[in-house]
């Protein structure tokens, strides 16, 4: 056999050898391109990336006043440190009587349960309970450098809707970055819709959520909120379909968990909300119905059996 | 009677270096030069190769600190940058700012020696003309044969108009023609008064435009002296007396030379 | 005074001749022209992500500029062998180092009044209104902690053989300080003993670049800029920490050999 022809025949071969090596990795690299641009580069990282931009939106609503990593740390350990002198205070009354400290730390049982809330209520804008410490985490200057450098950054708490009408914008690139990392964070997408309603962005609120449920179609949290944006357009036919599959994502997701696990305030939301759906659109006994089950998971079912009573009187139903 | 100063001198200079392979880890490169330089002549310091000539240029210029000892430069201590405002220099390897043009480079040294700004653009002018870069001023260095940075160089030497002017090697690397037109320039810079201070291993060129030599070998100067005076002693060319004056010469062909010209 | 001028003048020429602003420049731009193209909520008028992202581009640009730059001067002119036609004139070597920090710090200051001016123009276009004075302060404290940087990478080439690994060391330095020099007390207190006296030491030698660094946040949030006695004495800080710099530099560089 001549050189040229045996070099072609040893070519030939060597890309059919080659081509059943990258075949299958070309194969599963297509799978990965559902995942996006972002996802290929980043791969599981992305989650990290996502969970940086969602605090960083939060650090814009506050205008840069914001514990850094190394406050951070201070704060937990300042928090431990409270947590243990509750906890003597707590036994010292038990056996010696009441202590002269306040109790202000009481807020560290409370917690773990309010900051799975906290993030999404702070940039919702409701101000949670931080204890002084939380908001002045920067205490007093430690030294010279330190209080000549607060000239240079910003130290007052402040929220971005101080500053003017639509200012609160800013924070949207932020979610809207997060939201492509993860499309799995459903946070984003509610927080995202929360503030794009308060901007007078329906339409574009709604588009938003609709892509959080197309790839978290479980969470009720999305749906919670896209039932929101309908009872504020006064579409409660709308609203009330979208906010009873809310109900029945959530029992699918919670009632399989000890009763002290499940996330009763979400519930609680979902269920004020069809209640007032189901005021506005005339259904008394329904939003009865609803306030029965309000009254089975919550911690005040006297306020709710006075609910109840306003509902049957007619009076108008408004959410909390 | 007016004893005339000499333009450059140095006293006992001695400059040591470290250096792993000599013995107690120093090396001597210069030891006890005296050497002195009178105003308007041409002075050809010559030396094999390590014998110490450029570190005595080193010391002159500033670029090394003598051990001990000194130098001086028009009656300055060459410590001071105020010695060298009325010296030129072209190294023997001619490197400038490539970025910038001739004209350019010319101008900023002549800033650096405050030359007003009239007689800057005026003694650029000459300088150029001189060097025969005057067509090629407007273009960046990085664009010039080797020929062209080496005059670019004698002009940057010249920009001055120095009393002093130090060449280390100016003919090196030069094709015939060059090595005449820097042969020209010295020439002439001699008979308007000025005093050039050379090295050179071109013993021919050194022979014939040289009024004093000083002949360096390791470190030790072995000779200073006019040019006719050293020729006459030896009774042979400048080169021939240079080889035996640093013991280059064995003493066969030395008796030889001897009988050659009885 | 003229000749810290002239070695100033082609060292600027040098800046304006190389590539390296212009790829810097050319590069924030495109990033920042990019970013400003996506379509956040079909909402024209977002400019917060945009200024805070030009910024850290700026930063990072100046940063290079300034370290590149001055970390390959002497280094350039004793491999080129300039330095010696130089230095053979009435030159000193101090006023060569003050020549070239001079000149550094200039080309810094030209290519940041281009890249504000690209960043005040992008913020303009989206907001429709422009604090200048604002801009002028951050502007004038940026420039005043690249003087700093420009004096360190100066030491740094004195120092250091090679200039990679002056820029290197310089630009890890300069973006540790950006980063934690505000936090280090915070560290040092949180550290027993011996140790937490050595972090608290440096915290109070480190120059405090954080500080020009920091009021983007004003800039991003329309905070007010700190009043004109502060960000004075901010200037006055690095111009202090840039001469002590400068001395170092000198003191190392007045008695090294040059060879020829």
């Amino acid at each position: 056999m001549s050189a040229p022809i045996l070099s072609f025949v040893l070519l030939a071969v060597s890309c059919f050898s080659l081509a059943t090596w990258v075949g299958p990795r070309f194969e599963s690299q297509e799978r990965r391109r559902g995942e996006g641009v972002l996802g290929n580069m980043l791969g599981d990282s992305r989650k990290l990336f996502a969970d940086h931009f969602f605090t960083r939106s939060d650090v814009y609503f506050h205008s840069g006043y914001y514990p850094s990593m190394f406050d951070k740390v201070k704060l937990k350990e300042n928090h431990l440190a409270a947590g243990a002198k509750t906890e003597k205070c707590e036994h010292d009354h038990a056996h010696e009587g009441p202590c002269d400290h306040d109790h202000g730390h009481q807020e560290t049982k409370l917690e773990p349960k309010a900051q799975k809330h906290s993030e999404a209520e702070h940039v919702h804008g409701e101000h949670c309970n931080h204890g002084e410490e939380e908001t002045d985490f920067l205490g007093k200057p430690k030294d010279y450098f330190d209080g000549f450098s607060r000239n240079f950054f910003v130290t007052k708490h402040t929220h971005l809707t101080e500053k003017g009408t639509n200012a609160a914008r800013e924070i949207l690139p932020w979610i809207k970055l997060a939201a492509q990392l993860d499309p799995r964070k459903v946070e984003s997408y509610t927080v995202g819709a929360f503030w794009l309603r308060d901007l007078k962005r329906d339409a574009e609120a709604e588009q938003f959520l609709r892509e959080g449920l197309r790839h978290n179609p479980e969470s009720h949290e999305i749906l919670l909120e896209l039932g929101r944006g309908y009872v504020a357009r006064h579409d409660y036919e709308r609203a009330r379909n979208v906010l009873e599959m809310a109900f029945r994502r959530w029992r699918e997701q919670e009632n399989s968990k000890p009763v002290e696990e499940q996330n009763r305030f979400a519930a609680g939301q979902i269920l004020n909300n069809l209640v007032l759906v189901e005021d506005r659109l005339g259904h008394r006994d329904q939003a009865v119905s609803w306030l029965g089950i309000v009254r089975k998971i919550s911690p005040y079912p006297e306020e709710i059996d006075k609910r109840i009573a306003e509902v049957r009187a007619g009076q108008p139903f408004e959410a909390q | 009677m007016n004893i005339v100063q000499p333009i450059l001198k140095t006293e006992n200079l001695r400059v040591e270096f470290r250096s792993k392979d000599a013995p107690g880890g120093v090396k001597v490169a210069l030891q006890g030069l005296n050497l002195a330089v009178f105003p308007g002549e041409v002075f050809g310091f010559l030396g094999p190769n390590g014998a110490g000539k450029t570190t005595t240029m080193n010391v002159l210029l500033g670029f090394v600190n003598a051990t001990a000892g000194d130098a001086f430069l028009f009656g300055e201590n060459v410590r001071e940058p105020i010695a060298r405002q009325r010296i030129g220099y072209l190294p023997e390897l001619t490197y400038y700012y490539k970025f910038l043009t001739a004209e350019e480079l010319l101008r900023f040294y002549a800033r650096i020696f405050n030359i007003p700004k009239a007689e800057r653009e005026k003694r650029i002018d000459a300088v150029l003309k001189l060097v025969e870069l005057d067509h090629a001023r407007k273009r960046q260095i990085k664009t010039y044969s080797k020929g062209m940075q080496q005059r670019a160089g004698l002009a940057q030497a010249l920009i001055n108009n120095p009393d002093l002017l130090i060449l280390d090697e100016p003919t090196s690397g030069l094709d015939p023609i060059g090595r005449m037109k820097v042969r020209e320039i010295i020439q002439r810079l001699k008979n308007e008064g000025k005093t050039v201070f050379f090295s050179s291993h071109e013993l021919g060129e050194v022979e014939t435009i040289c009024d004093r030599v000083a002949i360096l070998h390791q470190g030790e100067l072995k000779r200073e002296g006019r040019v006719a005076d050293i020729v006459r002693e030896y009774n042979c060319d400048l080169e021939q007396a240079f080889l035996r004056i640093i013991g280059f010469m064995p003493q066969a062909a030395d008796s030889a030379l001897v009988s050659k010209a009885a | 005074m003229n000749t810290i001028h002239a070695i100033a003048i082609v060292v600027l020429k040098e800046m304006i001749r190389r590539k390296d602003f212009y790829v810097l420049f050319i590069l924030t731009a495109l990033i920042t022209l990019l970013m400003g193209s996506i379509n956040i909520f079909n909402d024209a008028s977002i400019a917060g992500y945009l200024k805070e992202l030009a910024l850290l581009l700026v930063w990072i640009s100046s940063l290079v500029m300034a370290i590149t730059t001055t970390a390959r001067q002497l280094h350039a002119e004793k491999e080129l062998r300039t330095i010696f036609p130089l230095l053979a004139k009435p030159v000193s070597r101090a006023q060569l180092l003050l020549g070239k920090f001079a000149g550094c710090w200039i080309a810094c200051g030209v290519s940041l009044f281009v890249f504000y001016l690209f960043l005040g123009i992008v913020a303009a276009s989206r907001e429709h209104s422009l604090d200048v004075g604002a801009y002028t302060v951050a502007f004038l404290l940026h420039w005043g902690a690249l003087a700093v940087v420009v004096a360190m990478a100066l030491l740094g080439s004195v120092v250091f053989a090679a200039p990679s690994s002056n820029g290197t060391i310089c630009f890890i330095v300069a973006v540790g300080i950006l980063v934690l020099a505000r936090h280090l007390n915070t560290v040092a207190l949180q550290m027993d003993g011996v140790m937490g006296k050595i972090t608290y030491a440096i915290y109070y030698l480190l120059p405090r670049l954080d500080w020009a660094f920091s009021v983007r946040q004003f800039l991003i949030f329309h905070d007010p800029m700190p009043g004109f006695a502060v960000w004075a004495q901010a200037l006055l800080f690095y111009g202090s920490y840039s001469a002590l710099l400068i001395l170092a530099a000198w003191l190392l560089f007045r008695r090294r050999a040059l060879t020829t």
